[in-house]
């Protein structure tokens, strides 16, 4: 596969994939995902606990027993699904440490990503793609972070900071348009 | 560079499912079954690459894989491993990526050659062939 020439490219980004920029994906993409539907079934789970355990305490009887028991299984189920949220990201931060430790002396931590008006290339020490901008399925900001998820699920990222040719938010903006696709914004701490 | 073997292939249930098994570190088994082809049915819908067609086209040096909508060239140095089941050779490119590649998928070169030639570039990385309970 023959590159096209640098020199056509809108916009250029030399990354370096460090074990900070991998947690910092994770955190955003968890936090998004926990956004999508883990943040409701907590919130209900200890709206429904709380309202069981006000009915409870109001009324008289088995029915204030069995409702304060509901109440406080509902509560325990929400605590419960927090803590495994917070566990499953410090398990994933363990995992990326380890995995990054395992691989840093392959060598393969430097890419570069070239935007052209009618696609863009990915270029890494053992690969190179050319992809159309029809193939990004989303289009993520995570606190500094720009992160393109393509069909497939495979996520390419980077730091706006790192773009070259314009601003990170020109470039932002240009795959927006490029992609038809509005950009998602997540916070996350640390950057 | 000359073209050794050509193969096409759908994005559907079965490449998934096949990736799926591959990536278990114990062989499939039919109580698994079904959790494996509800996981594969998960993975090929948030995909979205259902009904498209690929072409994986490998040379001496690197090999390719094509959709509509993205080329990518990978080097074979880059391959982290290989597993074999009844329908796919998977390729295994880092913790995340599967490359399959469809047995009756060969239009150009013939598929034991495949194999020898595959073993040939990365046999170390050859971890084991998936024969056994599966359909």
């Amino acid at each position: 596969m023959e590159l096209l020439n640098e020199a056509y490219a809108r916009y250029v980004v030399h990354h370096e994939v460090t074990e900070e920029k991998l947690v910092h994906l994770d955190s955003g993409v968890r936090k998004l995902g926990f956004r999508s539907g883990g943040r409701r079934i907590v919130t209900a789970l200890a709206a429904a606990g709380a309202m069981a355990l006000t009915a409870g305490y109001l009324l008289d009887g088995i029915m204030s027993a069995v409702l304060f028991f509901a109440g406080c299984m509902s509560l325990f189920w929400a605590a419960l699904g927090l803590f495994s949220v917070f566990n499953a990201a410090r398990n994933a931060r363990k995992a990326i440490h380890i995995q990054y430790e395992k691989r840093k002396n392959e060598g393969n931590h430097a890419w570069e990503y070239r935007f052209f008006d009618d696609c863009y290339e990915v270029i890494g020490r053992f690969e190179k793609s050319r992809v159309q901008y029809r193939h990004i399925g989303r289009l993520i900001e995570i606190s500094g972070m720009l992160a393109l998820v393509e069909k497939g699920n495979l996520v390419r990222y980077f730091m706006k900071s790192d773009v070259t040719g314009g601003s990170g938010d020109e470039l932002a903006a240009f795959l927006e348009q490029k992609s038809g696709l509005k950009l998602q914004y997540v916070r996350v701490r640390g950057r | 560079m000359e073209t050794l073997f050509a193969v096409r292939m759908e994005y559907g249930v079965e490449m998934y499912y096949h990736q799926v098994i591959a990536s278990k570190a114990s062989p499939p088994s039919e109580a698994g079954r079904a959790s494996d082809e509800k996981q594969a049915r998960a993975l090929l819908e948030s995909s979205c690459l259902e009904g498209m067609y690929c072409n994986a086209v490998f040379r001496e040096g690197s090999f390719e894989v094509e959709n509509p909508e993205i080329i990518t060239e990978y080097d074979y140095d880059g391959i982290t491993g290989v597993q074999e089941t009844s329908r796919y050779f998977v390729i295994f490119w880092n913790r995340s990526i599967m490359i399959s590649i469809e047995k009756a998928g060969f239009y150009r070169g013939h598929m034991e050659e495949f194999a020898a030639f595959l073993w040939r570039k990365c046999g170390k990385k050859w971890q084991r062939s998936l024969q056994e309970h599966e359909n």
